[in-house]
């Protein structure tokens, strides 16, 4: 599967209840890809955070601003675009949610949660604004059909 | 969306149904816990059979409710975790924090 074999794209107004339309198509979608239940769940929910900060952090949920999903699936790879028009910010500067001390803090699961699941996860800022987080994960193997050729040899 | 409440041994026990996510869910969950620790309760058990899936959001408002049970000189349980969200709980050590039940008979005797 080397070229590009499909692409879906979402634009959602930046509405809390909008995300559940991104997580209904990218769990379909998923699913036809081949993901098991499991993996699905796992990779909506990294989705979902990265959409959502778009809507709450980047575009500080004013409607009239869009956070676009494009995902492109290219050499058994599913690549997942996820743009917001907000003003950025700095990933390092996150604190760690793992710290004894930040176990309380409200802010910083969703990007742990991206990480944990995805197999790549990159925070990009355009100078003119807005962000772009790009999550990659690899395609499941397709079922092998080895044991029946053997079989008929 | 409002949280079906009951009450057992002295234990509020809330339902959650569905998503725990932002926007609905996790403000839901604040006020249910909000409004029990308001009612003078210091016994709450979060019961998460009819609960679907829980984001970061749902999380905060988790530790959230811990903290403010914990400061009101009570405590908060889970119970029925399903899998997802344990896994998820897990990943972020949340569950650390937690007690955690899968039969209610236990989780509300734990309060005594």
């Amino acid at each position: 599967m080397a070229e590009q074999v499909l692409q879906i794209k979402v634009a959602i107004s930046s509405r809390f209840e909008n995300i559940d339309l991104v997580d209904a198509v990218m769990e379909a979608a998923m699913r036809h890809f081949g993901f098991d239940e499991e993996t699905v769940e796992r990779l909506g929910l990294a989705i979902r955070e990265a959409v959502a900060n778009g809507v709450r952090h980047g575009n500080r949920q004013e409607p009239t601003k869009k956070v676009e999903l494009t995902c492109d699936l290219k050499q058994d790879v599913m690549a997942l675009r996820i743009t917001d028009e907000g003003s950025g910010f700095d990933v390092d500067a996150i604190p760690d949610p793992l710290a004894a001390d930040n176990l309380f803090n409200p802010s910083g699961r969703g990007i742990l949660l991206m990480r944990a699941f995805m197999d790549e996860v990159a925070f990009d800022f355009d100078n003119n604004g807005g962000t772009q987080v790009t999550l990659k994960k690899s395609l499941p193997s397709p079922p092998s059909d080895a044991g029946s050729e053997e079989d008929e040899s | 969306m409002k949280i079906p409440v009951r009450n057992r041994g002295g234990v509020t026990i809330l339902q959650p149904t569905g998503k725990i996510t932002i926007g609905i869910g996790d403000v839901a969950l604040r006020d249910a816990v909000d409004d029990a620790l308001a009612a003078g309760s210091t016994s709450i058990l979060v019961d998460f059979q009819r609960a679907s899936k829980m984001d970061s959001s749902g999380m905060a408002e988790l530790v959230a409710a811990f903290k403010k049970v914990k400061e009101s000189g009570g405590e908060i349980k889970l119970l029925h975790l399903p899998s997802n969200i344990r896994d998820v709980l897990t990943i972020t050590q949340i569950s650390r924090v937690f007690e955690i039940f899968d039969d209610e008979d236990e989780a509300v005797a734990s309060f005594n």
